[in-house]
């Protein structure tokens, strides 16, 4: 790749892109006018909140006016000063007192409801008499007043929820009205000489521990990325469809193709330029906001003391270092999707079209992060885009150590995506669909069948990869099933429905999308019956070692008391006469070993070697193999790295048998292994190989000894089988999918008689 | 020079099925010449140029420019050819000075060979007065001089103009000729398609008649007046089209558009060879 002609593209690109207006306006001047605006009238309903005069009446206010026990409510036309906490709020209330009557009733609600008035407070008949009884009561005979006989008088305040000026009228009354029933209850108490503590035996006192800075990162944190990362997605999105889309509309496309730029560069030089506007137009965002929020604090401030408003400091330096160090491959990774996306559409329409799904997809991740009790784990950090936003988030509140661990699979994943995204693109552009596709021409029935009937011999790597998604997702409804395990049908059940959630979609897949099963099974061929032997010498050497490293697994990553339990659970309902070892055997080594394989070293691995280099296919589909382990950390790794060991015996061998014959010793081993746990390190020998280990799950490990002689042995094996290939020259490995007839021939090849020639033959 | 031996291509439709728009095309044309590929629309003219501009790939047979592969070798390929065709666009938001700039620095000249080109090109193409105009503002003949000056900045041996005229004014179109014309006396292998007979009558030493992708009449048109007894090309060219359509009829062969089982035998031959 020439790295000047991408530099040249993405000079071109950027200087269009600024010249365009549609797109300043969207990645510049919005942000730059939307926050503002949104600060206007988050402060004009802020200054609504601080400077509206309400308009409050009260009916029946004569009937307390002469009780002199009570504390005053009004004073003229407001209410009373020694209500209020600040004294300039006096005369924003003001009061209109009416006389207690059916007709005044009547009339103050049509008055409400014209919105000529805000409020209205109602005393009921007989309310001062009610409140004077009382007093009397407790000033007389404090020991005998039947607590519930005397139900209290109930004043109404009507109010109307539809205008927001009542409703902020009837908060302020409420709370005056609250003050003035605290008086009253302090004079009852003083009367009956009790102390105010018979109302408040106790009083709670909240500390927070957590330092006003780090309450402050905690905000920041879980705001900020958020809307960076959403303005990084809109602003890589409407760029790359200008860039790919509209140039396609435009006919610049075929231009630029038939320059000496190649398409990758071609492709790297777009995406620099997308990736520059999407981290622009974040910048001028988070600038926007940042103006915004320091013009509306200072404001609030000015219009009065709002303790909230004055606690929120803006966010330190360091956590917005750590905000544009995580914006920077955020950005490449949606710039690099939205390329590819764009890549699909014809025209600028069709591409804006593919925004939603975009955000569908994104969005959720996104939102996850904020869900409360979802954290930074390995879990967590393999999800992509989610697991980015935590990291961010962990950074900006200060948790270095916590982020440091999960740096590398976040950025494994993050970077991953990255780059299928920008192969996805780079494929696009080499095809000549790039000019000529006509997507909205064609029916989803005539596409599903041309699919059919051009179904490649083994599987594309978009089958291996729509397969994985079915097996995840059938996995996930198997789990939601539940099964009791209380008995050994129910581990029978949960057993069978996990291993056909994985070999059903990828038999569907297969009828679906493959002319070629046997191929795509590796089951081509006779048997290679020397490969097995090894492959089951390889099981038997690897136990020890496979065993040490799940104990060192556990040790890092300690399993929660849920899986604890359930692996309770599951012995309970396996030992015990009703499930022998046979079954056992059948169950737990036999069946997955079988179901497993097919789908992950043949549909998947096949699918996934058909565009991807063989050293690459082997990690990805062990990286799935291990996923879909996924029960407890221990056996996703565990199960990744034998998925390595599967994957180079699938490929050296060209036949599923060794890998069947592997998978099933090993289990079946691992089986054995926890089934005589007792008898292998009592019996005589025994000692020598095997040692008891405190923990639950592993049971009975090896001695160090043995785990050194059986790796040897095990790598011995391993470079056997790396030679494999010079001995089974004889046979072939599967070619690639044969691709559709509009996809690339090599020409000279093609010479001999056209395929015009060949059909009239 | 340019050069197909046995260059076919098939497209497939998803409704249609396999079509064949090229069917086994033959030609080769040598510096200073200008060969015409004549045709109707939809007759393969611009599936044929586009292999040799390598936007597609063909699915049998050698398409070769200056001895380089169009298929195996296309990054060489593009450095040996200026390609114009009515539907390769200019920027709209650049210059016409930037638009031959971009261009000639893709290609990899160096500044100063670059703006001594310019310069010449801009003056023989008589285009010093749309310099600083957008592409967006320029009409379309302006737009068709900048395409050529794109296509010429790096002085390339091979032409190609497909359906060049298209959409232009008649000055437009003489003063485009009139350019091909010089092109051709300055020694360049030029490929010309066009389906307007005197277009190609007045520029193209040799031309090739292409109907439903296949060659009907092939040699200089003096040759091809004398072989068919036709003093007009354009009675001559319809004839041809006529007989081929007769023939068709009469050998019940099927058209070009395959459809049914036809359509699938030729997808199995391809899938033969692509091994």
């Amino acid at each position: 790749m020439n790295w000047r002609n991408v530099q040249l593209i993405w000079r071109r690109e950027i200087r269009d892109q600024l010249r365009d207006r549609r797109t300043l306006l969207v990645i510049g001047v919005l942000p730059l006018l939307i926050y503002p605006m949104m600060g206007i009238v988050f402060l004009r309903a802020s200054q609504f909140i601080q400077q509206h005069d309400a308009r409050v009446t009260v009916i029946g206010a004569e009937h307390f006016k002469e009780s002199g026990d009570l504390p005053p409510l009004l004073e003229g036309d407001r209410f009373s000063g020694a209500l209020f906490s600040d004294a300039s709020q006096i005369d924003r209330i003001s009061v209109n007192r009416l006389p207690s009557s059916p007709s005044n009733i009547k009339n103050v609600r049509h008055l409400l409801a014209a919105g000529e008035i805000d409020v209205v407070v109602e005393f009921p008949p007989g309310f001062a008499e009610s409140l004077d009884a009382l007093r009397q009561t407790i000033e007389g005979r404090v020991g005998e007043i039947p607590l519930s006989a005397r139900p209290p008088p109930r004043p109404v305040i009507l109010y109307d929820s539809t205008r927001d000026e009542s409703k902020l009228a009837q908060t302020r009354v409420q709370i005056l009205l609250d003050r003035w029933e605290g008086k009253i209850i302090r004079g009852n108490l003083e009367a009956g000489a009790m102390p105010i503590e018979v109302t408040q035996p106790f009083v709670i006192e909240p500390v927070n521990v957590a330092t006003d800075q780090r309450r402050q990162a905690v905000i920041w944190s879980k705001l900020l990325p958020f809307i960076v990362f959403i303005c990084a997605l809109t602003g890589a999105f409407y760029p790359a469809v200008d860039l790919v889309a509209g140039e396609k509309e435009r006919g610049t496309l075929e231009t630029l193709l038939t320059s000496p730029a190649q398409r990758n560069e071609i492709v790297w030089g777009k995406l620099l330029t997308v990736i520059t506007f999407s981290i622009g137009s974040a910048l001028c965002n988070l600038g926007s906001i940042a103006l915004t929020g320091r013009l509306i604090v200072q404001q609030l401030k000015s219009l009065g003391p709002m303790s909230g408003v004055e606690a929120l400091e803006p966010p330190s330096l360091l956590s917005m270092v750590w905000l544009l160090l995580a914006l920077v491959p955020m950005a490449a990774l949606f710039s690099a999707a939205s390329l590819a996306l764009a890549a699909l559409a014809r025209s600028t329409k069709e591409g804006q079209y593919y925004l939603m799904p975009m955000f569908l997809v994104c969005m959720p991740l996104m939102l996850m992060s904020l869900t409360p009790g979802f954290e930074l784990n390995l879990g967590t950090s393999l999800i992509p885009i989610t697991g980015m936003v935590l990291l961010v988030q962990a950074a900006m509140e200060g948790d270095l150590l916590l982020a440091g661990r999960y740096l590398l699979p976040v950025a494994l994943v993050t970077g991953a995506c990255g780059l299928i995204s920008i192969r996805w693109a780079v494929d696009q552009f080499k095809q000549e669909s790039i000019l000529f596709r006509d997507t909205e021409n064609v029916g989803l029935i005539a596409w599903a069948r041309y699919a059919y009937r051009h179904r490649p011999a083994t599987p594309s790597l978009a089958a291996a990869l729509v397969c994985v998604v079915f097996i995840f997702l059938s996995q996930f409804g198997v789990q939601s099933l539940g099964f009791g395990m209380s008995t050994t049908g129910d581990f029978v059940k949960m057993v069978l429905a996990s291993q056909a959630s994985i070999l059903l979609p990828v038999l569907l897949l297969t009828w679906l999308c493959v002319r070629q099963p046997r191929r795509t099974f590796l089951l081509s061929g006779s048997l290679p019956f020397g490969t097995i032997a090894l492959a089951v010498l390889l099981a038997v050497a690897l136990v020890p070692v496979g065993t040490r490293l799940m104990e060192r697994l556990l040790d890092l990553f300690p399993l929660p008391a849920s899986f604890l339990e359930f692996a309770q659970r599951l012995e309970e309902s396996t030992s015990g006469t009703a499930l022998s070892l046979g079954g056992a055997l059948l169950l737990m080594a036999v069946l997955p070993a079988i179901c497993e394989e097919l789908a992950f070293r043949g549909f998947i691995l096949s699918g996934i070697r058909s565009r991807i280099s063989v050293g690459l296919a082997v990690v990805l589909s062990s990286i799935f193999f291990g996923l879909a382990h996924s029960t407890a950390v221990h056996q996703t790794i565990s199960a990744t790295l034998l998925g390595l060991v599967l994957g180079a015996l699938a490929v050296k061998t060209e036949h599923i048998s060794p890998c069947i014959a592997f998978h099933m010793s090993y289990n079946g081993l691992q089986l054995l292994r926890s089934q005589f746990a007792s008898t292998l390190t009592d019996a005589d020998p025994g000692g020598l190989f095997f040692r008891a280990t405190g923990s639950p799950v592993v049971g009975v490990s090896f001695t160090a000894p043995a785990v050194a002689a059986s790796g040897l042995v095990a790598f011995l094996l391993l470079w056997q089988i790396g030679r494999l290939s010079h001995w089974r020259l004889g046979q072939q490995r599967p070619d690639r999918p044969l691709s559709d007839i509009t996809e690339k021939t090599e020409g000279p090849h093609l010479t001999a008689t056209t395929p015009v020639e060949k059909s009239r033959a | 020079m340019i050069e197909a031996v046995g260059l076919t291509k098939v497209y497939d439709d998803m409704k249609l099925g396999p079509r064949v728009a090229l069917d086994r095309l033959n030609l080769s044309a040598e510096p200073g010449e200008v060969f015409g590929l004549l045709g109707p629309n939809g007759a393969g003219k611009t599936t044929a140029l586009r292999i040799f501009g390598t936007l597609l790939q063909p699915t049998a047979g050698i398409a070769r420019i200056n001895g380089f592969d169009c298929a195996s070798q296309p990054e060489l390929v593009r450095h040996q050819i200026g390609y114009i065709s009515a539907s390769t666009a200019i920027y709209d938001r650049m210059t016409a000075w930037e638009v031959v700039e971009y261009f000639g620095r893709l290609h990899g000249l160096k500044p100063k060979l670059l703006q001594e080109r310019m310069e010449d090109l801009f003056d023989r193409l008589g285009m010093n007065d749309i310099r600083q105009v957008l592409g967006g503002k320029m009409s379309t003949g302006m737009k068709q001089k900048v395409s050529i000056a794109r296509a010429l900045v790096h002085d390339p041996p091979v032409l190609i103009f497909d359906e060049a005229t298209n959409g232009l004014d008649v000055l437009v179109a003489r003063s485009l000729m009139n350019t091909v014309s010089e092109l051709r006396d300055q020694g360049k292998c030029i490929i010309f398609s066009s389906h307007i007979m005197r277009e190609v009558e007045r520029l193209c030493t040799r031309i090739a008649i292409l109907h439903r992708g296949r060659v009907l009449a092939e040699g200089t048109i003096t040759d091809l007046h004398s072989e068919y007894g036709h003093h007009d090309l354009e009675e001559f060219f319809l004839d041809l089209i006529e007989q081929e359509e007769a023939r068709r009829l009469a050998t019940s062969e099927s058209p070009a558009y395959s459809q049914g089982t036809d359509s699938s035998s030729i997808v199995g031959a391809d899938r033969e060879f692509s091994r």
